[in-house]
C-alpha cells in the first residue's frame, strides 16, 4: 500500500479512536489497535531518517499502549530500536514509550508485579496468550 | 486544498466547524480576522448551514476542536500553500503534519476555544509553540490558536 492510500486511513482511525476513547466507548482499544496496524503499514514504508518514518514508529508504538497491547509493544519496541540504531532522538522516544507502557502494566497488576516481578507477568501473560487457554500454563 | 485528507473527514470537519460558527452566532460569510506571525489579513469564511438539530447530536468541546482544525486547516494552506499530509496521535508535539510548497515537513498543533480575549489567545499561543518545540523532527513547527466566537485564527511559527 501507498503512502497516499495509509495516509487518509490513518488519519481517519486516529480521530476515530480518539472520539471513542474520550467517550469511554468499549470499541476504544481495538481502534487504537487499528491505528498501531496502520502506523506500522507506513513505518514499513519509509525510513527511519524520515522525519514522518519515525513520527510512524512512534505513532504504532504509542497506539498499542492506548490499545493496552502489551505484547505488541515490546515487539514493535524492540524492532524500532534495532532500526533506530542510528537515530538517537528516535531510540530515547522508543524507549520512553517502552518505559511507559511498563508502568502502565505496573500500574494495571499493582500486585501481581509487586510479588513476582513484572518480567514474570509479561511471560504469564505470553504463555496465556499463546495457548489460547486460561490452564495450565507451564514454566 | 489537501488531497491527503480524507473526503469524509473534511465533510466531518465542513461540518463541525459551520455548526461551531453558527453557535457563536456567526453567519456564512463572517470575517475572519487572522494573524501570522506578524502579518494581518482579513479572511471570510464560508459554509453549508447545518440542519437546527445538528447542535444536539455532538459533543460541545469536540465541536470547538474539529472547528478549529478545519479553520486551521483552510487557513495555512491560504496563508502558506502548506498541504496536509496526515494526522498525527495524542502525545505527539503537533496534531497535524503538512508539507510546505517545497515538500519540507511541518508541524502544527491546532487549539480551539469558543470564547477568548487578546490575553488568552497570546498565554495559549506560548504554551502551545512550547508544546510544538518538542518535536524535533519536522523542519518548521508551528502553533494556532483559533476562536470561534471572533472568529480569529493566529499563527506563531516556532
Amino acid at each position: 500500500m501507498s503512502i497516499e492510500l495509509l495516509y487518509p486511513l490513518v488519519t481517519e482511525a486516529i480521530r476515530r479512536a480518539e472520539t471513542l476513547a474520550d467517550m469511554g466507548a468499549p470499541g476504544a482499544r481495538d481502534a487504537h489497535l487499528e491505528v498501531s496496524l496502520l502506523e506500522e503499514k507506513i513505518a514499513e514504508s519509509l525510513p527511519v531518517s524520515d522525519p514522518e518514518g519515525a513520527l510512524a514508529r512512534r505513532g504504532a508504538v504509542r497506539a498499542a499502549i492506548a490499545a493496552r497491547d502489551f505484547g505488541r509493544v515490546r515487539l514493535l519496541s524492540a524492532r524500532f530500536l534495532k532500526e533506530a540504531a542510528k537515530s538517537p532522538d528516535l531510540r530515547r522516544d522508543i524507549a520512553d514509550l517502552a518505559k511507559q507502557a511498563e508502568s502502565a502494566q505496573t500500574a494495571r497488576f499493582p500486585r501481581a508485579t509487586a510479588r513476582y516481578g513484572l518480567p514474570e507477568i509479561q511471560r504469564l501473560g505470553r504463555a496465556f496468550f499463546q495457548q489460547g487457554a486460561p490452564f495450565p500454563i507451564g514454566p | 486544498m489537501h488531497p491527503l485528507l480524507p473526503t469524509s473527514t473534511a465533510i466531518e470537519y465542513g461540518h463541525r466547524a459551520a455548526v461551531g460558527l453558527e453557535r457563536n452566532g456567526h453567519t456564512p460569510g463572517a470575517a475572519l480576522a487572522t494573524r501570522f506571525d506578524l502579518e494581518e489579513v482579513e479572511a471570510l469564511l464560508h459554509w453549508l448551514s447545518p440542519h437546527p438539530g445538528a447542535v444536539d447530536q455532538l459533543d460541545k468541546n469536540r465541536v470547538t476542536e474539529d472547528a478549529a482544525e478545519a479553520i486551521a486547516l483552510a487557513f495555512v494552506h491560504v496563508a502558506r500553500g502548506w498541504v496536509a499530509r496526515r494526522r498525527a496521535q495524542r502525545g505527539e508535539s503537533a496534531d497535524w503534519w503538512f508539507h510546505d510548497s517545497e515538500a519540507r515537513p511541518v508541524a502544527l498543533e491546532v487549539s480551539g476555544i469558543d470564547k477568548g480575549d487578546a490575553g488568552v489567545v497570546a498565554d495559549r499561543l506560548r504554551t502551545k509553540v512550547k508544546q510544538v518545540q518538542q518535536g524535533k523532527t519536522a523542519n518548521q513547527r508551528a502553533a494556532c490558536v483559533v476562536v470561534l466566537s471572533a472568529p480569529a485564527a493566529t499563527v506563531a511559527t516556532a
